[in-house]
């Protein structure tokens, strides 16, 4: 294995637990397309109708500047685990907060659009090609839809593993599972998604 | 698939991933070797893959490097920074990025951009110095450039003073340090130090474009600056090379949207230096301004964002005449515009293109109508032109219309501008411009064609019998009627007039030959199919007289034209039902084109459409040896991306294909046919970005829409519609005389069936609508033309698609009314075509969902009086015996039947058509068995008819 070296990342949050506000906005930048298309895929019910995935996201970024403080950087993953598990937090508040107030329906705004998706899509693919900016609507609601159907954990910790990209290591010390586990639970969820991806555009037999 | 399968394939897609995750895709292609289930494993693989799903594994391993981390991820590629374990040295590898699963297509890609690089040698292209492949595919090694990307210095240089040098602050603020302060390009004022960039930029791209390299992806992420003030071009995973296969023929546009030209984003294929010249214009437009530039099309005048403060100092010049929206316009050479920057770097002035004075008096006379008023009179005088003999009503006086010329003049004039036609002085020039010009070729010889036959001179004849052929080609594929009839009226008696003077070298004869092919197709859009006949006999006849007078160079090219037109006299005498004439005239196209061997591809298309007609025709022994044949050829054509296939026949051949597998009616025809037919609509569609006014285009295109629509009708009604109202948009966008033709015509109603065919599951109200609306359309197109079993036949099933949407919409009455309509269209369509298994099978259907439709009313009277009426008009064909037979037998055992009088008619009914099916003999293997089947149940009837009696 190669030796480990620093990443811009690890610079970044030195610099930020150091004090410095032009490194920690870095930070957030860097980590803001990763964390809008966590919050989409990861309350499909939440963001869309209700509230704007940006909003909840600058929401989130906000208490992580408040909260810094708090942070003890442990490593690679560290950070991106803590600004997931505040996403988690505002999305259950929000939920709870609409539920609440039983908002009426018609000031519910339609948020999306096919260039949101694509944005979402580029967040986590790294790739924005025109071609994925075209199919990107089709392609996100099928996957919103599919990792809706494979249920709660098994979407949370693909969200975390995939998307997030929070190493295996970290996830399985946030849950307090060995590592083995959340790889094995992992990849059951990817192939139960990819299963349902795939039953979804088998072509219906002809009557 | 079972669910214990379905379980079993999730558990073997887990640890794929698993094996992915630690080994590679190497790992898990052997894994995965002889698993019977490796297709679906495959297939989930590649949609985690297709969703960024699969995780990137640790850097891959290089025998010989050592890979440390990271430096970049693109569309296809990664590249990794790496020591070169044999020298020490620091180099840059670039791999498949690992995520995406097992793609043949990116390794080829990856394969050739290591060739293509491999033989560009220069000093701004980063050089290939190692290349290899590894378990992930192949994989290169390039010496690593410590420097930053424009696009990286674009972020930073706002936040820069506007200090000696923007360029060296911004790297420095980017992190790259120990810059060489005396290098040129730190040296310079930032509009020179721009020019000086795009100057390297340029020059590499002149030796790429001399080896026949186009990069296709210039932009500012592409291009590094390193401390010491060089310029590097990087990435040529894009870059088409014109010595290797064109593997993304048939691709959407590849390339930053924001640099692209209008050609490449319109998708075209035929891109050339310029494109490249666009992109490194937009590039230096957004060092300038901070901005690419605004997307134009081609009709736009400048790319150029209001309000852009462009560079002072000639950069502005040269980056304008970059990034103009027409490629005829630009530098045509990346030479030109290096040489041109140099001289903004050199403080000289530059010497942009100039644009060339016929484009820009075209601009003025569309900018101002007014002016073309001379020509539009003088073109009125023209349409009404008469040979000797003609002209019955009076015209008006040419001497009055439009300028004058001497003879010699309008001689000049009119080769200057058939020239700019021929040739479009090196670019391409656009069929507006091309109508523009032959109209006013006509208009300088105006004077000279006004008088009788024999005395126009020899050399306006000649020329303007060129400008009306082409007028009237153009304005055929424009749609413009009026004109092209004309065109062609006073096109063919000038050609004749030319062949009585004895002008039959073989450019006339070749030339008559494509207006006689013109006329013919004129004629067949019309559904005036024996004139069509007539004219294509007539082409044919000419390219056969030129060929032995022309020169040896042209005989390919008229080969191809004479096997085409055979081909389309082929097609005519198919559609007025001369199916043996048209079978002859098949064969010798298909000879013709077999005797020249650069015309395969054209071979096995003829090939195709003959299988087709036999397929159709009911002709199953021969179309299947045909289709060995062709079936093969066309889809390894079509998969071999070196065949050189041009886009028209490419179309031909998934036609061809989609149709066969819709004629042998296969069970799988859903999902066999669904890809080729999208990829005709993706064709036809770029045939349209590409001729906007071309509406032969927009009606093939519609057709092409309305395929793939009625396609996707049965398993995606949205879809499908959505897919039907682009075709119908597409129709109504026509000229109004185009509601003449009759392809528009048929079109629409085919459109509005397939509409309500997507509909009946989704609104079958709405679906009775649209099938309404395509019956009267239909109807009105056969009452317009001599009446033709295929339109008759396609008549039937629009009416049974109707009653379907009445039956779905709880009216049966109506749908009994409409169904016995069908079954007479198709009735009648027999009458004309005997031998059409369509027609008979369409006439079964009518007849099994009439009597289900009965039943379901409970009116077994009227389903007697049906049987019998089609017991009588088939009364003398032995194969609809049978099956009427079996439906009568149907009826007298079906336990609802009430044991009187009409379980007597029933049971004579079924004795009546055994007896007329088993003395027609036996005539094939099937009638054998058919017989049999008959024989038994004829003793079965008579038993029944005789306790019958007793009772």
């Amino acid at each position: 294995m190669p030796p480990h070296r620093p990443t811009q990342e690890d610079l970044l949050i030195e610099r930020s637990l150091a004090g410095d506000p032009a490194a920690l906005q870095g930070l957030l930048v860097r980590n803001l397309p990763t964390l809008e298309t966590y919050i989409r895929l990861r309350s499909p019910d939440l963001v869309g109708p209700r509230e704007s995935v940006t909003d909840l996201a600058q929401s989130t970024c906000r208490e992580i500047l408040e909260n810094l403080d708090r942070f003890q950087h442990g490593g690679e993953g560290h950070f991106r685990a803590w600004l997931y598990e505040t996403a988690d937090r505002k999305l259950k508040n929000r939920r709870r907060h609409n539920h609440a107030q039983r908002r009426d329906v018609k000031r519910v705004r339609p948020m999306d659009s096919a260039h949101d998706a694509a944005r979402h899509l580029a967040g986590f693919r790294g790739v924005h090609t025109p071609s994925a900016h075209a199919e990107a609507r089709e392609e996100l609601d099928e996957l919103v839809d599919c990792l809706d159907e494979i249920g709660e954990e098994p979407r949370r910790l693909i969200l975390l593993a995939r998307i997030a990209k929070i190493p295996h290591r970290v996830i399985a010390e946030r849950q307090k599972m060995s590592e083995a586990t959340v790889r094995q639970a992992l990849h059951r969820a990817l192939a139960a998604l990819a299963e349902r991806i795939a039953s979804r555009r088998r072509p219906e037999p002809p009557s | 698939m079972t669910q214990s399968d379905t379980n079993y394939v999730q558990d073997l897609v887990a640890h794929c991933i698993d094996l992915f995750d630690c080994e590679g895709a190497g790992g898990v292609d052997e894994f995965l070797a002889d698993n019977p289930h490796r297709l679906e494993v495959r297939e989930h693989l590649a949609i985690l893959s297709d969703n960024g799903l699969l995780s990137p594994p640790a850097p891959p391993s290089i025998q010989g490097y050592e890979l440390s981390y990271r430096i970049g991820v693109g569309g296809m590629g990664e590249v990794w920074a790496a020591n070169d374990l044999r020298t020490g040295t620091s180099v840059a590898i670039k791999t498949i990025r690992c995520d995406l699963f097992n793609s043949p297509r990116l390794i080829k890609r990856l394969q050739r951009e290591v060739e293509t690089v491999a033989r560009l040698q220069h000093e701004v292209i980063v050089p290939v110095i190692d290349s290899g492949e590894n378990v992930l595919g192949p994989w290169f090694a390039m010496p690593r450039v410590l420097g930053a990307s424009l696009e990286c210095l674009l972020n930073v240089l706002p936040g820069v003073s506007q200090g000696a040098s923007p360029l060296a602050l911004a790297l420095e603020q980017a992190g790259i340090g120990d810059l060489d302060q005396d290098a040129k390009l730190f040296s310079l004022d930032y509009a020179r130090s721009v020019a000086y960039i795009g100057a390297s930029v340029a020059d590499a791209l002149a030796t790429a474009h001399a080896a026949g390299v186009l990069h296709r992806d210039i932009k500012p992420s592409n291009i590094l600056i390193t401390p010491k003030g060089e310029v590097r071009l990087i990435d040529f995973g894009l870059a088409r090379d014109e010595l290797q296969s064109r593997m993304t023929a048939t691709d959407s546009p590849m390339g930053s949207l924001a640099y692209m030209p209008p050609e490449q984003r319109a998708g075209m294929q035929d891109l050339d230096a310029t494109a490249d010249i666009h992109a490194l214009g937009a590039t230096l437009h957004e060092l300038v301004t901070g901005k690419p530039p605004r997307p134009q099309d081609e009709r736009g005048t400048s790319g150029s964002n209001p309000g852009d403060d462009l560079a002072p100092g000639g950069l502005n010049i040269v980056i304008e005449a970059s990034i103009r929206p027409q490629r005829k316009h630009r530098y045509s050479s990346a030479a030109q515009l290096r040489d041109d920057l140099e001289r903004v770097v050199a403080k000289n002035s530059p010497r942009p293109p100039r644009i060339p004075l016929i484009h820009r008096s075209m601009e003025a006379v569309r900018r101002h109508p007014a002016l073309a008023l001379g020509i539009a009179l003088a073109l009125g005088a023209l349409l009404t032109w008469g040979l000797r003999g003609k002209a019955p009503q009076p015209r008006p006086p040419v001497q009055n219309l439009g300028p004058k010329f001497s003879m010699e003049e309008a001689a000049k004039l009119a080769r200057r501008l058939s020239a700019i036609d021929r040739r479009g002085l090196g670019k391409k020039v656009t069929l507006e411009e091309r109508l523009e010009i032959n109209r006013a070729i006509l208009t300088f010889y105006a004077p000279f064609l006004d008088r009788a036959d024999k005395d126009i001179p020899k050399v306006a004849l000649a020329d303007a019998s060129v400008a009306m052929k082409t007028l009237a080609q153009l304005n055929y594929t424009c749609g413009s009627l009026g004109e092209t009839d004309q065109a062609l009226e006073n096109g063919l008696r000038a050609y004749k007039e030319r062949l009585r003077r004895g002008d039959e070298i073989g450019q006339t004869l070749a030339e008559f030959a494509a207006l006689e092919r013109t006329a013919a197709l004129r004629s067949a859009s019309l559904k005036q199919l024996d004139e069509s006949i007539k004219h294509f006999r007539n082409s044919a006849g000419y390219f056969r007289r030129a060929r032995p007078k022309l020169d040896r160079s042209k005989h390919n090219l008229l080969d191809r034209r004479l096997a085409g037109t055979l081909g389309e006299l082929a097609n005519a005498h198919r559609l007025i039902g001369q199916v043996e004439e048209s079978l002859a005239v098949w064969d010798t196209a298909i000879s013709m084109a077999d005797s020249n061997p650069k015309l395969q591809a054209l071979a096995i298309s003829l090939r195709g459409r003959k299988m087709l007609v036999l397929r159709a025709k009911g002709r199953a022994r021969e179309a299947a040896s045909l289709q060995e044949l062709c079936v093969t050829a066309m889809k390894r054509m079509l998969e071999d991306p070196e065949s050189g296939l041009s886009r028209k026949q490419r179309i031909d051949f998934l036609q061809v294909l989609a149709q066969d597998i819709h004629l042998s009616g296969q069970n799988r025809s859903v999902s066999d046919s669904g890809p080729y037919l999208a990829e005709v609509v993706k064709l036809r569609r770029l045939d349209l970005v590409e001729q906007p006014k071309h509406n032969v285009a927009r009606v093939t295109l519609a057709l092409a829409l309305s395929n793939y629509g009625a396609h996707l009708a049965r398993h995606d009604p949205e879809g499908a519609t959505e897919q039907l109202q682009q075709s119908l948009r597409l129709l109504d966008e026509l000229p109004k005389e185009h509601d003449k033709l009759a392809d528009v015509e048929s079109t629409r109603s085919l459109v509005l069936n397939n509409l309500s065919i997507a509909q009946l599951r989704l609104d079958p109200s709405r679906a009775a609508k649209y099938s309404e609306q395509a019956i009267s359309a239909l109807k009105e197109l056969i009452e317009s033309q001599p009446a033709q079993a295929e339109s008759l036949s396609m008549l039937g099933g629009f009416l049974q698609n109707h009653a379907n949407a009445l039956m779905d919409s709880n009216r049966p009455r109506e749908a009994v009314e409409v169904i016995l309509e069908a079954i007479d269209a198709q009735e009648r369509a027999f009458a004309l075509n005997k031998r059409s298994l369509r027609i008979r099978s369409t006439l079964r259907v009518h007849l099994d969902e009439l009597i289900a439709l009965y039943a379901a009313l409970n009116d077994p009277v009227s389903t007697v009086s049906l049987l019998k009426r089609v017991e009588t008009f088939f009364e003398n064909e032995p194969e609809e015996q049978r099956w009427i037979a079996e439906l009568y037998w149907k009826q007298a055992r079906s336990p609802e039947q009430p044991r009187d009088a009409h379980a007597k008619v029933t049971l004579e009914g079924t004795l009546r058509c055994i007896r007329r099916a088993l003395n027609a003999g036996v005539e094939s293997p099937i009638s054998i068995a058919a017989n049999s089947r008959l024989s038994g149940l004829l003793l079965e009837a008579q038993y029944l008819e005789l306790i019958e009696r007793k009772e």
